[in-house]
């Protein structure tokens, strides 16, 4: 045994054992244990598998830039779990990742030897012809990550918003400083941490600062205004200081796996404290290697002392920590520092423990496979061979700036005194404060969270009071590093990994660099460097710095890349929250709905998310056949339907005129009240936005009717055009659209239907003509009543306010009875309009069509000198007078068409001479009948068209847009 | 999201106003202006990096068309010159 | 899931009395006066009017007028002919239009910053006071109430009642409301 669990130290429940599964050996650890610590406390030091070359792999970090992860079998089933992070569970089955059959004993490893044949870009270089997608399953096979479990499990989760005056960002020695300065003033607080329990740094390093930790989670814990969100990760920082926390198990909902919090904080402190990075040497990717302070952290976090002869190999006083603790636990230690000289007192430490130091020390290689087994290192004094089961590494710190930076308001600057990047920025909007900026100390990082706290309350115009800081130091802070980034490649050497997360070594960058890849962002796509799972957190700036030695440049000139979100890998089940089902989109329903419903009707959305009756299906009709009886009883008898998401606005000034003028391309001055006008609304860019029938309710009054799916669309427009383009006029603008519910009678015997609902007005043509209006009451219910006709047949809109939608609806089906009134879907009324001609917005009316297209030249305004869109049309047909407009085809063979498909010259595989907008099964011709849109199509009436269906060419007649009641004598009888 | 400052509401989430794009000068009269005058103010736009000016509409609360500035690399928004009510 | 996560009770409310005023500013206090209705001195702070009523003002050139539904008539007798006397400024009755909900309790903020961007706290939303906001992605006015324990008034467009109820049973940590439609996705295009 030579990683254990010592018999006593770490904040483990010794009296709480848990046994679980790990790849079919039953494990115990405690509870407090992570995955990684029990695996270690059991001498399991390969976990892994590396994810393209299978190469065996170990726990190098100790938190979230460690990138083990296993596959979590039972229970809540799910995939790529991260072990470092994810406390173990009494019973629980896991799995390890990248291997099979198991991390040990891996048929995949043999990818290693063919690890000359996987350069970077191999996937670009080498599947490429014929297809990618031929190579696709068998790559995503072989590679990959986690499988996802058979079962899969559904985790609960909730998705809020918050809003708080300081965000902290960590809740190590900085960031709870700066928590306990913000909430003494009373401001609103949330401090966010990542770890279980708060204290950070504190909880590695050992029992420093213990008392000022108690003392700090006290304070918090008695102030209300400080929301604690431990197990949680800012995983983005948005625009205007947004930012995504996912809380992992929250303590005040038991029922809950995850909440995301979008918390809008009116000042960020971020102290999120540093990463080691590592010392890349050939073949350090060997499981036994890890990060200097991932080593301290098992030892006091778990009470796991992961080596008995431990190597500590570092470039800066850091590491010293964890060479003394694991001297103090019992391991024989030796430190190999890549410093020529050491401080004296630091020698002296070590010597004290009994700790061998060689000092202008570099590691050449490591020997072992499954394990670490020995170093081979240089000194002055020649090349030397030295067994070991551990090698804790440190090539310095860098500070976690990743939230800063994708704040947009930071930009990164070279700190040559630690080697590395730390944010630069000038915003108002957040701080940084502790180790995150490159301050080690622990009494330094504290003062420097308060002082942050401080100058974001002064932001706030808060008075900050001050709270108690540690006055210990530290012994081995790295305040100074000597740069070391990796050690090369030696002869008969194995590779050297930068990041372990994506496989990428310094062959692979060398490689990527004389492919001619010179920018960081690009070397980074190409390789896929900082793109694994640690997100580069570990192998970043080693990665940057390598780069920077092959072209011969410093590090700050390669630059870093940009930081994206997330910070941490994030369920899609935690983002999603609650949205899923019903609550997906905001559905709309008329009052009506229910009745729907009742009547069997299928139901979806029909522009604006409005859920509508698609068609009321009789037993053993499908959708077709249903829609045909609806449409034919529309034609031959009467039928009614719910119109009532039609957009409404109410329009009252006297400028309302000129304002219809302008925006239609008809002429609205001269309406008389009670009447309505049928137009077309252009933007200004000359192509139609939206068509509808417009009524005059009075003198002042007006009621202006847009298409279902363009009602927010033509709001918006109308304002705009008020308020920004003619702000001196006088019109004031009501949306209304659902003030109303609706019932539409259509069909010949819509008067007899009408007579029968005892109207208290005349209903004659005369008195009621088509584009006439009346208000009155129909069945005792207040009515208004509009002669509009989209289905080619007598029309009577039946409006009511919606509380009375339902007992008018009853009404019109008793009225109706003797008629054998049908209710008819949206399917149904498809197929009228298009029997008719009437246009629809989103098939006839796409966006590229303008008024003279679709045959609407008579709606314009004879003597009208300007209206929106008329003068960019006239730009656009002078251009270019040949255009696609809309026309009538008869399928030859009598086939229906797919609405969509392209015309094309011959029906050959050339550039589109048109499409078919619309195509239905006509209940008037027993045919199917379609719209289109044709080049330069009404000089073409009788030519026969072809539209191309993937192989099938289909023939189709053209013929005038209409296919019933060309005279319209019909609606106006 | 961003937070706009609504000269009447205040600052509020972006989810409440509807973006009217830059701010173009209310429309001219196309009677006057040759084809390339009326096509520049049509589609013309700055699409500056740093400070311009754009229009939003206050959809959900007081309906109200107003133009901030605001730097379209960090999102600062300037504030408004008087104050709203 | 049968446990309530939160304590809030949702509770909806019957259709209530609205009128509302848009046009220019001028012109909506002039209707409002001639009407005998306040013009609210704050935008978002609920002033009493007659007939029992609650005058809503958001921004220059909007106001929401709200009653119990029994005052519906008495107040149109007021509102309309107050309004045919101006040019510029309309008034429409749009009582139709919303649903009304309370949700209340001490955890009625946690169910409603779910769907809401806007701060609710009481220091932003105090007592008697309105916004006009997003919730759940689409247009809300919350208020408010003026009691000892922590309410909320919210009206949404009728026709996502369903929707919001549903929301407001999830949000609270409770089985999802009775969905008033069923929802398919559209019948494919014919075969060809």
């Amino acid at each position: 045994m030579t990683a254990m669990r010592l018999p006593n130290g770490g904040l483990v429940d010794r009296t709480q054992p848990l046994r679980f599964q790990f790849d079919g050996m039953e494990i115990t650890g405690f509870a407090g244990d992570t995955i990684a610590s029990a695996l270690l406390a059991n001498d399991i030091v390969l976990a892994g598998r590396s994810f393209k070359l299978h190469r065996p792999r170990g726990f190098v970090g100790a938190g979230y830039d460690d990138g083990i992860m296993v596959d979590r079998l039972s229970p809540r089933p799910a995939p790529n779990q991260l072990a470092a992070v994810t406390g173990i569970e009494p019973g629980a089955v896991y799995r390890s990742v990248s291997t099979w059959p198991s991390a040990r004993r891996d048929f995949g490893a043999v990818a290693g030897f063919f690890a000359p044949l996987l350069p970077a870009g191999f996937y670009y270089k080498t599947f490429m012809r014929p297809s990618w997608h031929l190579f696709e399953p068998l790559i995503r096979a072989a590679a990959g990550l986690g499988r996802v479990p058979v079962e899969t499990w559904q985790p609960t989760s909730e998705s809020r918003y918050g809003d708080c005056d300081v965000l902290v960002v960590g809740a190590g020695p900085a960031g709870l400083a700066a928590a306990s300065t913000a909430g003494a003033s009373g401001a609103r607080v949330m401090l966010v941490d990542d770890q279980p329990s708060p204290g950070g740094r504190l909880l590695h390093d050992g029992f420093a600062d213990q008392a000022w930790l108690a003392e700090m989670l006290a304070m918090l814990e008695a102030m209300p205004n400080v929301r604690r969100l431990p197990q949680s990760s800012v995983w983005a920082y948005h625009e205007h200081n947004l930012l995504t926390v996912i809380e992992r198990a929250p303590s005040d909902a038991r029922d809950l796996d995850f909440r995301t919090w979008k918390v809008r904080a009116r000042q960020v402190v971020i102290a999120a404290g540093a990463q080691e990075r590592p010392i890349p040497f050939p073949d350090s990717d060997r499981p036994g290697v890890m990060l200097a302070s991932a080593a301290r952290s098992y030892l006091h976090r778990h009470g796991v002392r992961v080596g008995a002869r431990a190597i500590v190999f570092t470039n800066n006083d850091s590491a010293y920590a964890t060479a003394l603790d694991l001297a103090q636990a019992g391991s024989a230690v030796t430190v190999l520092d890549a410093r020529p000289t050491v401080a004296p007192e630091v020698q002296a430490r070590a010597a004290d423990r009994g700790i061998r130091l060689r000092t202008g020390a570099q590691v050449v290689r490591a020997i072992g496979r499954a394990r670490v087994s020995a170093l081979e290192f240089e000194t002055a004094q020649g090349r030397e061979r030295l067994d070991c089961d551990l090698v804790a590494v440190s090539g310095g710190w860098n500070p976690a700036f990743h939230l800063a930076s994708q704040s947009r308001q930071a930009t990164s600057v070279w700190r040559p005194d630690i080697a590395t990047f730390v944010a630069r920025h000038a915003s108002e909007d957040f701080s940084i404060a502790g180790a995150a900026t490159g301050t080690f100390g622990t009494s330094d990082c504290a003062r420097e969270g308060a002082a942050a706290a401080a100058t974001a309350l002064g932001r706030l115009g808060i008075k900050s009071p001050a709270v108690p800081v540690p006055e210990s130091g530290d012994a081995f802070v790295a305040n100074e590093v000597h740069p070391l980034w990796f050690v090369p490649r030696s002869k008969g050497a194995g590779k050297v990994f930068v990041d372990l997360s994506g496989d990428v070594s310094t062959d692979d960058l060398g490689l990527a660099m004389r492919e001619g890849y010179d920018s960081i962002e690009l070397i980074k796509r190409y390789t896929t460097a900082g793109m694994g799972v640690d997100q580069g957190k570990t192998g970043n700036v080693n990665v940057i710095a390598v780069v920077g030695a092959l072209s011969g440049q410093p590090a700050d000139a390669v630059g870093t890349t940009t930081f994206r979100p997330p910070y941490v890998p994030v369920e899609f089940g935690a983002i999603a929250g609650a949205r899923s089902q019903a609550r997906l989109y905001p559905w709309r329903h008329t009052p009506l709905t229910g009745w729907h419903v009742e009547q069997g009707a299928v139901m979806y959305e029909a522009g604006l998310r409005w859920q509508r009756p698609g068609y009321y299906p009789q037993p053993g009709e499908d959708w077709s056949a249903a829609a045909q009886r609806e449409a034919r009883a529309v034609r031959e008898g009467v039928g009614v339907y719910d119109g009532t998401p039609l957009g409404k606005f109410q329009l009252k000034g006297p400028d309302v005129p000129r304002l219809l003028d302008l925006a239609y391309v008809g002429d609205f001055s001269k309406l008389k009240p009670r009447r309505g006008k049928y137009s077309v609304m252009m933007s200004d860019d000359g192509l139609i936005l939206d068509d509808g029938v417009t009524f005059r309710l009075d003198e002042h009054r007006w009621l202006l009717h847009s298409s279902t799916g363009a009602a927010d669309r033509v709001h918006g427009h109308l304002e705009q055009l008020l308020q920004v383009h003619r702000p001196d006029w006088r019109v004031s603008l009501i949306p209304v659209t659902t003030q109303w519910a609706n019932a539409t009678l259509c069909g010949p015997l819509a008067r007899d239907v009408l007579a029968a609902l005892n109207p208290d007005f005349d209903i004659s043509n005369k008195a009621l003509p088509f584009m006439g209006m009346v208000e009155g009451h129909v069945a005792g219910l207040p009515v208004r009543v509009f002669r509009v006709s989209w289905t080619g047949e007598l029309s009577f809109e039946l409006n009511t306010p919606a509380r009375h939608g339902p007992a008018l609806w009853q009404a019109v089906m008793q009225a109706g009875a003797r008629f054998a009134i049908t209710p008819v879907g949206s399917e149904a009324n498809h197929i009228l309009r298009v029997e008719a001609g009437y246009l629809s917005t989103g098939h006839e009316v796409d966006g590229t069509a303008d008024v003279h297209d679709l045959g609407l030249s008579g709606l314009i305004g004879p003597a009208k000198t300007d209206f929106l869109g008329k003068r960019s049309m006239e730009i656009r047909r002078r251009a270019d007078p040949s255009r696609f407009e809309l026309v009538g085809l008869l399928p030859e063979q009598g086939q229906m068409v797919p609405e969509g498909a392209p015309i094309t010259p011959g029906g050959d595989r050339i550039d589109q001479e048109g499409f078919v907008s619309a195509c239905v099964m006509s209940v008037a011709q027993q045919r199917p009948v379609a719209l289109g849109l044709l080049r330069e199509g009404r000089r073409r009436m009788g030519e026969t068209v072809r539209a191309r269906v993937r192989d099938r060419i289909i023939a189709m007649q053209v013929v005038e847009p209409v296919f019933h009641d060309a005279s319209r004598s019909r609606v106006k009888s | 999201m961003l937070l706009i400052d609504c000269p009447f509401c205040g600052k509020r989430p972006e989810g409440e106003f509807s973006c009217l794009g830059e701010a173009v000068a209310p429309r001219p009269d196309p009677a006057g202006l040759d084809d390339d005058t009326w096509s520049a103010w049509l589609v013309g736009r700055e699409n500056r990096r740093g400070f311009h000016s754009e229009r939003w509409w206050h959809v959900r609360s007081c309906g109200r068309v107003f133009t901030i500035t605001r730097d379209t690399v960090t999102h600062a928004i300037q504030p408004h010159a008087e104050a709203g009510q | 899931m049968t446990a309530t996560r939160y304590a809030a009770r949702v509770v909806a409310l019957p259709m209530c009395a609205l009128f509302e005023a848009r046009g220019a500013e001028q012109g909506l206090r002039a209707a409002l006066d001639a009407a005998g209705f306040a013009w609210p001195a704050h935008s978002g702070v609920i002033v009493d009017g007659l007939h029992g009523s609650a005058i809503l003002r958001f921004g220059p050139a909007r106001v929401l007028i709200r009653a119990d539904l029994s005052r519906e008539a008495a107040l149109a007798d007021r509102l309309e002919p107050a309004f045919a006397t101006v040019g510029d400024a309309d008034v429409a009755r749009v009582s139709d239009m919303y649903a009304v909900f309370q949700v209340a309790g001490s955890s009625a903020e946690d169910v409603l910053r779910q769907g809401a961007p806007l701060d609710l706290s009481a220091d932003r939303l105090p007592q008697g006071s309105v916004v006009a906001t997003e919730l759940w992605a689409i247009t809300a006015f919350i208020s408010r109430d003026r009691t000892a324990e922590a309410s909320f008034t919210l009206m949404v467009e009728r026709s996502y009642a369903g929707y919001v109820a549903d929301w407001l049973a999830v949000a609270n940590g409770g089985k999802p409301a009775a969905s008033p439609g069923v929802m398919t996705n559209p019948p494919r295009p014919l075969a060809v």
